[in-house]
């Protein structure tokens, strides 16, 4: 119930999200004309005028608006200023790239910061526990930017163990584009050259995401895995000769996991139109680095399908981390 | 400021009207003095030197980074007591602000649209109809146009093929009196392909006529 509530309230907010980013790109005051014909073609009066027309300019704001909303709900975002190909065809070609980035960072995040987090509970206030909580900090401390900076030029640069900024060396040729990313499209044709060399180069910027998402799974699961291990059933497991080991992963990670999952699906959903940073240093072709290339020209069309894309996620990421909670968690099912 | 800017791959320029275009050849490029420029001021009533907005498009363009060269321009008129106040601004803020000639000072770039030095007359001449006429603010100090530059362009437009070099010579020299448009940097082009390839060449309008490029 509380899942179908959530879907039929996404349109509601899309509806919010379209109109306060609309509202705020208008704020400016910039003339967006200037982005599309250029500071040349601004002294030309007849061609300021035709561009206004063509692009809806010079209709009054709120029919802008209304008009952008009508088209959004059927799919057309509009042609991008910069581009001047649909906004839609550009974020089809970026999105891949960037939810590649983002599960790949999310996986290992999670992943990390799951078995820090054991070994933490594990062993609490040791040596071993100081250390995870040193990595935590340092995580949610450093800027992903400098941590990316700094994995290349540890790993890319100095040791180079691994290679730089790219998604894929540019003497290699691109397998055919079914999924988009790379990684499945290079297994489905068989190309392992490409997909040894996507996978090389997808490391260094999952691991400078993820190690935000690492450090907060493991703070968070580090201290619900803790009051876990101190309740009455895992006593009375211990007490039947249960070991550690089962102890932490049958009975007590399950239900510490529950809080992280809503941490981990926000992460992600966050950093689908957020990984701009990353992407900006790492020189990925995805949705953040097109949000940045569109915002200083006021590209509005581009601005406002990228502010929608990342509502829909959040709001997705909701219902996935509600659906994940229910599988976990048997009480949660009849809500 | 080519070395600062360019690693050194540019060359200076004397005039509005780029190197290598009609009545570029043989002009002289300002030399550094910044004792004489330090007496100018003075004699100017300046002598502490002023401060002066400075907005620039942080933009890269043809390779020069306008945040490099706004730092650059603010180290050496700082020599002489002139102090930018930097403003980077989004290009199409640049823009608004700039054709509402609401910049007291400011830096920009151009790319030819054809081989012709009329477009740069046209375009940054302070004379009347120009654009940068209205944005160096000759809407409300008509006395800055420079009275004798359209027909200095005329006379270069009607010029037969052996004189035109000559004529725009002159069209050049008058906007550099100006002293209003003040060419900094022309950044190098360097374009490297591997052999197999023909075609590859520089054009001004097009930079690389990508049309042209085939395989041997």
């Amino acid at each position: 119930m509380v899942l179908i509530q959530r879907l039929l309230l996404l349109p509601v907010l899309l509806l919010g999200i379209a109109a306060v980013s609309f509202g705020l790109s208008r704020a400016t005051g910039v003339d967006p004309v200037i982005a599309i014909v250029g500071e040349r073609a601004m002294e030309d009066p007849a061609v300021v005028a035709a561009a206004r027309a063509q692009w809806g300019l010079d209709r009054p704001v709120a029919v802008q608006f209304l008009r952008h909303v009508a088209n959004a709900a059927q799919g057309d975002f509009g042609t991008s200023f910069r581009t001047r190909r649909p906004v839609g065809t550009d974020l089809a070609e970026r999105l891949p790239a960037t939810l590649e980035l983002v599960l790949a960072a999310t996986l290992l995040g999670t992943l990390v910061g799951a078995a820090l987090a054991l070994l933490s509970a594990r062993w609490p206030h040791g040596l071993l526990d100081q250390a995870v909580r040193g990595f935590a900090s340092a995580g949610v401390s450093i800027p992903v930017f400098l941590a990316g900076l700094l994995f290349l030029w540890v790993f890319a640069s100095w040791l180079d163990w691994l290679p730089g900024p790219g998604r894929l060396d540019a003497r290699l040729t691109p397998p055919p584009v079914w999924t988009g990313l790379l990684l499945v499209d290079a297994a489905l044709a068989m190309d392992w050259a490409v997909w040894r060399d996507a996978a090389r180069r997808l490391v260094l910027p999952a691991a400078a995401l993820g190690w935000g998402i690492a450090a907060l799974v493991a703070r968070l699961l580090r201290a619900t895995l803790i009051e876990e291990l101190a309740r009455f059933h895992i006593v009375a497991a211990r007490s039947r000769g249960l070991s550690e080991g089962r102890l932490l992963l049958d009975h007590a990670l399950p239900n510490a996991m529950v809080p992280a999952l809503t941490l981990i699906s926000l992460s992600f959903a966050t950093l689908v139109a957020g990984a701009v940073l990353t992407e900006t240093v790492f020189a990925w072709p995805g949705v953040g680095a097109y949000a940045l290339e569109s915002a200083p020209t006021l590209d509005y069309p581009a601005i406002m399908a990228v502010t929608m894309l990342g509502g829909v996620a959040l709001a997705l990421s909701g219902v996935v981390a509600d659906a994940g909670q229910a599988w976990l968690d048997p009480r949660l099912r009849d809500r | 400021m080519i070395e600062f800017v360019l690693g050194g791959a540019g060359k200076p320029q004397a005039s509005p009207i780029p190197n290598g275009f009609p009545g570029s050849a043989g002009l002289e490029v300002p030399g550094t003095d910044v004792a004489r420029a330090r007496q100018m001021l003075a004699a100017a009533g300046h002598g502490r030197g002023f401060d002066v907005d400075f907005t620039f498009p942080a933009i890269n363009s043809y390779g020069a980074d306008m945040s490099l060269v706004a730092q650059r321009l603010q180290q050496d008129l700082g020599r002489v007591g002139i102090r930018l106040r930097l403003q980077p601004a989004t290009f199409p803020v640049w823009v608004q602000q700039m054709r509402a000639a609401q910049l007291p000072m400011t830096i920009g770039y151009y790319a030819p649209d054809y081989f012709g030095s009329a477009q740069y007359v046209n375009f940054f001449g302070i004379m009347e109809g120009t654009p940068w006429f209205t944005r160096a603010g000759g809407g409300n100090l008509s006395s800055i146009a420079n009275a004798e530059l359209r027909g200095l362009l005329t006379r270069a437009l009607a010029a037969p093929e052996g004189e035109r070099e000559a004529a725009f010579q002159a069209v050049a020299r008058s906007m550099m009196g100006d002293r209003i448009i003040l060419p900094l940097l022309s950044p190098d082009l360097v374009i490297a392909h591997r052999p197999g390839l023909q075609g590859v060449r520089y054009s001004t309008c097009c930079n690389l006529p990508l049309a042209e490029i085939r395989p041997r």
